[in-house]
């Protein structure tokens, strides 16, 4: 399977453009980077691959062998995780329906993220925002996910964390042959991730 | 004769008291043992684990904690004891804070009017120069200031917090977290007037979880974890893969660094309402032993620096 962005357009205000015309295809399996300097679209490029913000033309679509694939109601292969996991859970949940929201995950993927048991009946605002993010990652790996976009996935965590949250991510995608988008600013990181990188800003004004 | 450190924390503690079911209450302590000290002319570099209390610290400093919030131990100014009614008087003016998210831009008053806040002796003209100059600065357009937050991507807000508080005329800088969502060449530029402004005599905080932008700037380095001063690094410690490094945590964080193994050891911090009676790190640690697990360790000096362990060396 593969996830495309066909001629992307977009913009915010009639008459000036954030994305022009941008293309590039992540494949299964692959971890592709996605650079710019900040104010390019990098967050507004993700939720249109993710989906959530309809680009002005062009389109994004999943293909398998060179056929495109309707995207019909019901769960969304391409999962977000965004920079702020505080933002993206609900507070009035406790962790446990938060982390079960679309099935539970499988226990040992639980363990190896290092969720511990006494976490599932805490409030959002009981735990760390490192904490939180392992459940956001989590709840994503799903086996119908096909690809994954990490918009600045670790940037607000310490280095042992972002190490622990990526090795999962990155066995998990390898096994299940899942494509993941690395959004970030922290060149080092992306060139320990990704086997190819896209840079926005080249070819726009 | 030493110099007295501009600002100086000792021995803080801090605790939340915290409604568990109807009207029963607890204490949780988030803070334990923090300790760290900037001179003027200097940068100081916070790094740690993500709700280690780096923010709560700043927060602290400036008087700004919730209503729940119980602090002791000291927090000095000049050598002075801070009071909460010193704290209100010099936030502003003397103590400045670059917060750490962007939720702390007004929403509903354009951002050059934001920056303008600090400028207080300035004429309007020169206000507006001021503005347009440190905006261009780091690259954004003048017409960014007749925007208001909402309309920010996260890097352009980011440099818009970030010039608040270097148009300012402050004595103290704390700067929580300000390098997420920067691009390398406004990353560098910030950089750069974080040192020039350190060097014009001023003195910087940096909280962050960028170890390299660290230790580009800073000259000390403070290790924080489980709401402790586990180790006072100087920057060279962590060339070579931080071997020179005293506390067993910061050597495990140097090592997880994209730039190096990128190894993640096991395990997360402890939690505030269950940390344990000895070490904090004692049960991540690969050189933990008994003793280890009996009591705190005492906060000593060694090799220039200082460590919270009681097998370094």
């Amino acid at each position: 399977m593969r996830l495309r962005a066909n001629q992307i357009t977009f913009g915010y205000k009639r008459g000036s453009t954030v994305l022009e015309d941008v293309n590039f295809t992540v494949d299964e399996g692959e971890v592709l980077g996605l650079t710019a300097p900040s104010g390019y679209g990098k967050s507004t490029l993700a939720k249109i691959l993710a989906g959530f913000v309809k680009p002005l033309q062009g389109e994004v679509c999943l293909e398998a062998d060179g056929k495109k694939l309707e995207r019909g109601k019901g769960y969304n292969p391409v999962q977000l995780i965004f920079q702020h996991p505080e933002k993206a859970v609900n507070p009035k949940w406790k962790m446990s329906r938060v982390l079960s929201e679309v099935g539970m995950p499988p226990g040992e993927l639980i363990e190896a993220a290092g969720i511990k048991k006494e976490w599932m009946s805490r409030w959002p605002a009981e735990l760390s925002g490192g904490e939180l993010q392992r459940f956001c990652v989590i709840r994503a790996l799903n086996p119908k996910t096909r690809f994954l976009i990490a918009d600045e996935m670790t940037t607000m965590l310490d280095a042992i964390t972002q190490a622990q949250i990526w090795k999962l991510v990155l066995s998990y995608a390898e096994e299940h042959q899942m494509g993941v988008v690395v959004i970030s600013h922290d060149k080092e990181l992306v060139k320990r991730l990704c086997t190819r990188v896209v840079d926005l800003a080249a070819g726009m004004p | 004769m030493k110099k007295e450190p501009i600002l100086k924390v000792e021995n803080l503690e801090l605790s939340f008291s915290q409604y568990t079911q109807g009207l029963k209450k607890r204490e949780l302590t988030v803070i334990t043992n923090l300790d760290l000290e900037v001179n003027e002319g200097e940068i100081l570099a916070v790094v740690g684990s993500s709700g280690s209390g780096k923010s709560l610290l700043a927060h602290a400093v400036m008087g700004i904690l919730p209503y729940n919030a119980r602090t002791r131990g000291k927090i000095q100014y000049q050598g002075r004891e801070l009071s909460q009614t010193d704290k209100e008087r010099l936030r502003g003016d003397e103590i400045v804070l670059i917060p750490q998210s962007v939720n702390y831009l007004d929403p509903l008053l354009k951002v050059g009017q934001q920056i303008a806040i600090s400028l207080k002796n300035e004429t309007r003209e020169q206000q507006e120069e001021i503005i347009d100059h440190i905006l261009g600065r780091y690259g954004l357009d003048p017409s960014v200031k007749n925007y208001y937050p909402f309309q920010l991507s996260g890097g352009m807000a980011r440099k818009v917090l970030l010039a608040t508080a270097l148009t300012s005329s402050a004595k103290v800088i704390i700067a929580d977290e300000p390098t997420p969502g920067l691009d390398e060449a406004s990353l560098q530029e910030v950089l750069k007037d974080f040192r020039e402004i350190a060097d014009s005599g001023k003195a910087i905080l940096m909280i962050t979880h960028d170890i390299h932008a660290a230790l580009e700037i800073a000259d000390k380095i403070a290790i924080f974890y489980a709401g402790a001063t586990l180790e006072l690094a100087n920057t060279e410690d962590f060339a070579r893969g931080g071997e020179e490094l005293r506390h067993p945590y910061t050597k495990a964080l140097c090592r997880a660094l994209p730039g190096e193994s990128f190894e993640a050891i096991k395990g997360t911090q402890p939690l505030s309402s269950e940390l344990p009676e000895g070490c904090l790190f004692s049960d991540r640690c690969p050189i933990c032993t008994e003793e280890c697990r009996r009591a705190r360790p005492q906060y000593r000096s060694i090799r220039g620096g200082k460590v919270r362990c009681i097998h370094a060396a």
